[in-house]
């Protein structure tokens, strides 16, 4: 492992807004659901089974809402190093394409570990709370998912940060950079709101049915989680093959376009970050 | 050699230039001395690839700035704002840009140690903790020690305090390699004789001469004939002249009274 990539890596993870946010704020979440919203213990199989589903569907949307807002400190960062990318890649041994690839391998890492975090907290807590033991049907598509929306998370704010500077409204990004945690909210209102196929079209809005799906083996609906949860009205089951579709298409256009904005960016002076 | 043609700069489109038309050669050791908002920190980032060229050519050792990349030792800039890549301390950047650079660790921190920044204070601050003169220090150590053959230095003695700008003063006269200095301070002109001096004001450069034969001129207000040097500031002529008339040029301590001598 390259020194920037360990840097990265620490960087990321020490950070006290990052972990204040995407963890700290998220954790307060994890509490409320399964400790204030969740029904009580379950005795016979059928409870056991709504149990796990509201514990999949638990981690699979508060680690989306963790995963966004780390999101908009990978923006923040992406934006002030904007001029120490330029120069570095320029002046030093350091190639664009092996600083690209480190930061986003850095970012990914740490993105994941904040996503594992809460993972592991709604296990726990969980089995706390109902002595079972909610573990994912299929761990490796659950890690594969998680991969995905960090991938498209970084890439996202990537392209928050490159437009920014890019069209020259560098005052913007307080704005702009709530964008992923905007999504981030979108999607976790599918809790409640069945967005039809909308569910394909809005980025991070399939994810969660991914995640539910490799956490349960049950196709989940295209939104109003909750009401399915309840088992009150038959939903529409969402195609999950369209869903990974949805977010492999908007990592390729996130990445095209950032590759494309990174050539016209000179990054920002210091005068301007001060501002 | 950096050699600037016909260089203008702007960072905005519809804004005036920062840098209008800039021809020169850089091979040795350069001063460019001029007041703040002359456009210095502008021209250096243009050099370093940070600032937009809107018009001329920046080239290095013959090959155009445009075409380089990933190439370390050809040039160091000791602005904060490229040093500074993580929220972690300064010693974990100084770390990253030793390593990326091949400089040697060692003698980078002796350097900082004779500057007075310790270790200690670079494993407990973060770059911008750091006080304007020490993050300075800092940025100017980091390019002096990044192995490269010039070195663009921004105001390196700004808030050092008297001691630690003469340690740095004869580590920049041993420096082997090709330095460009930026400053708004005279009195630079007197200890660094026989350094070649640019003066820029308004985004122009104006010069050659040598920095021992600008200690012994008079800054005149008007177009003298005989002048050794002329350049019109905010549309007036300045007449650089030998002799007893006007204000001598190293008496002025800064650059930035120049504006206070047109007022007057």
């Amino acid at each position: 492992m390259t020194l920037y990539l360990r840097l990265k890596i620490k960087d990321m993870l020490t950070n006290p807004e990052q972990i204040g946010w995407g963890i700290g704020f998220i954790e307060f979440w994890v509490l409320m659901w399964i400790f204030i919203f969740s029904p009580a213990a379950g005795e016979t199989l059928w409870k056991v089974y709504v149990i796990k589903t509201n514990i999949t569907i638990a981690y699979s949307f508060l680690g989306l809402l963790s995963m966004s807002s780390v999101a908009i400190g990978l923006s923040y960062s992406l934006f002030y190093t904007s001029r120490a990318a330029r120069y570095i890649t320029k002046f030093t041994k350091v190639s664009t394409l092996r600083f690209i690839v480190e930061d986003f391998l850095g970012s990914l890492l740490a993105i994941l570990i904040f996503a594992l975090t809460i993972f592991l907290s709604v296990i726990g807590f969980s089995y706390a709370k109902f002595r079972i033991l909610a573990l994912p049907e299929n761990p490796l598509g659950v890690i594969v998912d998680l991969v995905m929306a960090g991938v498209a998370l970084y890439w996202l704010a990537y392209l928050i940060a490159l437009v920014v500077i890019v069209s020259e409204r560098t005052r913007a990004l307080t704005m702009t950079s709530y964008i992923p945690l905007i999504f981030g909210f979108i999607a976790y209102s599918q809790l409640w709101v069945d967005l039809g196929n909308l569910a394909y079209i809005i980025p991070l809005c399939s994810l969660p049915a991914l995640l539910t799906y490799h956490g349960i083996g049950v196709y989940p609906p295209t939104g109003a989680y909750l009401l399915w949860l309840a088992g009150d009205k038959p939903l529409p089951a969402i195609n999950l093959r369209l869903a990974a579709i949805s977010v492999f298409m908007r990592i390729i256009i996130f990445i095209t376009l950032s590759l494309i904005l990174l050539r016209k960016s000179r990054g920002v002076p210091m005068e301007e970050i001060r501002l | 050699m950096i050699e600037l043609v016909n260089l203008c700069v702007r960072y905005r489109r519809r804004q005036e230039p920062i840098i209008k038309g800039v021809h020169a050669k850089f091979k040795d050791k350069h001063l460019i001395l001029g007041p703040n908002g002359s456009g210095k920190t502008t021209l250096f980032r243009a050099i370093a690839g940070l600032a937009p060229i809107s018009s001329g050519r920046i080239l290095i050792d013959g090959v155009n700035l445009d075409e380089i990349h990933n190439k370390p030792g050809v040039l160091a800039i000791n602005l904060s704002e490229v040093h500074h890549v993580f929220h972690l301390n300064a010693y974990d950047h100084l770390r990253l840009f030793m390593d990326f650079t091949g400089g040697d660790l060692d003698l980078t921190v002796e350097m900082l140690e004779d500057l007075g920044l310790s270790i200690s204070l670079l494993r407990k601050r973060k770059p911008w903790e750091l006080s304007a003169g020490q993050r300075k220090a800092f940025s100017t150590v980091i390019a002096l020690f990044s192995n490269a053959k010039h070195v663009l230095l921004d105001e390196p003695f700004e808030q050092l305090d008297p001691a630690r700008k003469g340690r740095l003063i004869e580590y920049l006269k041993e420096y082997k390699g090709i330095l460009l200095l930026n400053t708004h301070e005279t009195w630079l002109l007197s200890t660094l004789k026989d350094w070649s001096t640019h003066l820029m004001f308004e985004g122009k450069l104006f010069g050659p001469m040598y920095a021992g034969n600008l200690v012994k001129v008079n800054l005149v207000i008007g177009d003298m004939p005989n002048a050794m040097l002329k350049f019109t500031i905010s549309g007036k002529m300045y007449s650089l002249m030998q002799g007893k008339v006007g204000e001598p040029l190293s008496k002025l301590i800064t650059l930035d009274r120049i504006y206070e001598l047109s007022l007057s």
